[in-house]
């Protein structure tokens, strides 16, 4: 017979699916401000904060609301090679492949772009930026200074990205979003809506408060650790389900088993 | 699936070390503890050796307070002091009777030689720890310390301790000197300590019958007696009233 934990388990499975997407109060204020943010006349707009705060799945969350209204695109990888972005852009704008052996001419792009002003208004969402190189920006730069094209730049917070930030950008970003760690409340909501949605009521009901501030602590409020840390958790409980039921308890989840997962995963070290 | 063995055994390790400083906060509040225990019954072993002695002191201040200066001016107590005492009252009044008569029949205080047993601290014969047969005859001078500051220092020591023998001896000892007022005193000290302590409460009525308290003391007896059937009291009311007293 399957183990409870299973499905609770596979709830965590990280991922930026839009069916994954939980509103919280900080995810839904994020939302409303980058959907403000792209309304204005801006060229571009810095998404930025630490890794796991969610700023990969709100841009496909607002790419996903937005495809019927606007023309936006999202780029989730970052193209490995300058040559391959244009050519990932090309087909977007033209929705045309790249003829084999040709090249996606800079100057020329730039000139497609600046027919494309007051025809068309074209979104795009670069996510993971931090990838692309100095020159590659400036070249995204050049794309937005088109007015034809406005960038949404995803990066991650670290000091090097801050330099990034201020020293490229600087003068032509317009609006700064930043997304911080979650607070334990919304990490707490985050968890319990994360089961619910998939009908695991008796299981959101055995993680308790003083267990979702143990979460917190480990996780610091990072999502991506947060999933990390629950799937671990109920990969233990799911052991246990199925070879030692008497370890565990099913009206609570253990302390034990919360550190045993942390310690797994290296939160913690002996 | 996870072999849960080695995390389980990690997550003990974890728990050891979790828990480490708690068990160190433990143990040196223990050690604390312990030591603020230990400096404060040091007093506390302080009175309870002079506890234990106090019995040996006050047996004999029971009888009288005496203490032998040897020639290298330490002290030491003397056993079976008030035997000795009156044995050296006895020498001295002989000693004045006999110098009033000019007639030298003793030999003088500072020279005499006397043989007597004393106690080392544990109460026991400094020289019957050796065989009798090497008994020597030790010189030395005797200090009698029946002195007012001697009995000063029992009624300090009773301040602290409220031993009801010293409360008793000093009864007794100031009725025997003749201050009828403090025996007084301190045989009503006795009975507050000890209200069936018949000796005291004799002490208390003698000495108010010397302070000239007749009725009072009748008046007392008689009442003692309602209460308590005692033959020294119903004798000493007795020759109270047949004014044999």
């Amino acid at each position: 017979m399957k183990s409870r934990y299973s499905a609770a388990k596979n709830v965590f499975v990280d991922s930026i699916d839009i069916d994954d997407y939980i509103e919280l109060n900080s995810s839904v204020a994020a939302y409303q401000q980058l959907q403000h943010s792209m309304e204005k006349p801006l060229k571009m707009i810095l998404l930025f904060g630490r890794p796991g705060t969610g700023k990969s799945i709100l841009l496909n969350r607002i790419q996903e609301k937005l495809k019927h209204q606007k023309e936006i695109y999202y780029f989730d990888t970052p193209a490995p090679t300058e040559k391959e972005f244009f050519q990932k852009l090309f087909k977007v704008l033209t929705e045309k492949d790249l003829p084999k052996n040709t090249e996606v001419n800079f100057s020329a792009l730039i000139d497609f772009f600046k027919n494309l002003r007051g025809k068309r208004e074209i979104i795009i969402l670069l996510d993971e930026a931090q990838m692309y190189d100095a020159e590659m920006m400036e070249k995204i730069r050049l794309l937005s200074d088109t007015r034809a094209v406005k960038f949404v730049v995803s990066l991650h917070k670290t000091e090097d990205e801050d330099l990034i930030a201020k020293e490229h950008f600087k003068s032509r970003i317009w609006e700064v979003i930043e997304l911080k760690n979650a607070t334990n409340e919304d990490q707490t909501a985050y968890v319990h809506k994360k089961l619910l949605k998939k009908n695991l009521f008796e299981i959101a009901n055995s993680i308790k408060a003083k267990d979702m501030k143990l979460i917190h602590k480990f996780t610091n409020g990072n999502y991506r650790e947060c999933n990390k840390l629950m799937f671990t958790i109920f990969e233990i409980c799911e052991y246990y389900d199925e070879n030692e039921p008497s370890k565990i308890n099913y009206s609570h989840i253990p302390q034990k088993i919360i550190e045993m997962a942390a310690l797994k995963l290296g939160y913690i070290h002996v | 699936m996870y072999d849960m063995k080695p995390l389980e055994e990690k997550w003990l390790k974890y728990q050891i070390k979790k828990r480490k400083p708690w068990y160190l906060f433990f143990i040196l509040s223990i050690v604390i503890l312990l030591s603020i225990l230990f400096l404060l019954n040091r007093n506390d072993i302080k009175f309870n050796i002079f506890d234990a002695f106090s019995p040996t002191i006050n047996k004999l201040s029971n009888e009288h307070i005496f203490l032998v200066k040897k020639h290298d001016n330490s002290f030491v107590l003397l056993n079976n002091a008030l035997t000795r005492l009156e044995t050296f009252e006895s020498h001295t009044s002989e000693l004045i009777k006999s110098k009033k008569n000019n007639v030298s029949t003793h030999p003088t205080m500072t020279d005499m030689l006397v043989d007597i047993p004393i106690l080392d601290e544990n109460g026991e014969n400094i020289f019957n720890k050796d065989n009798d047969e090497q008994r020597e005859k030790v010189h030395l001078d005797i200090i009698e310390t029946t002195s007012i500051s001697a009995y000063e220092d029992v009624e300090k020591r009773f301040q602290q301790s409220n031993n009801i023998d010293d409360a008793l001896f000093l009864a007794k000892t100031y009725y025997k000197k003749g201050n009828y007022k403090k025996a007084e005193e301190w045989a009503f000290e006795t009975n507050q300590l000890d209200p069936t302590l018949e000796e005291s409460f004799l002490i208390f009525v003698k000495s108010k019958m010397k302070l000239g308290q007749k009725n009072e003391v009748i008046s007392i007896l008689n009442q003692y007696l309602n209460h308590k059937n005692s033959q020294d009291a119903r004798i000493l009311l007795e020759q109270i009233k047949n004014e044999k007293f």
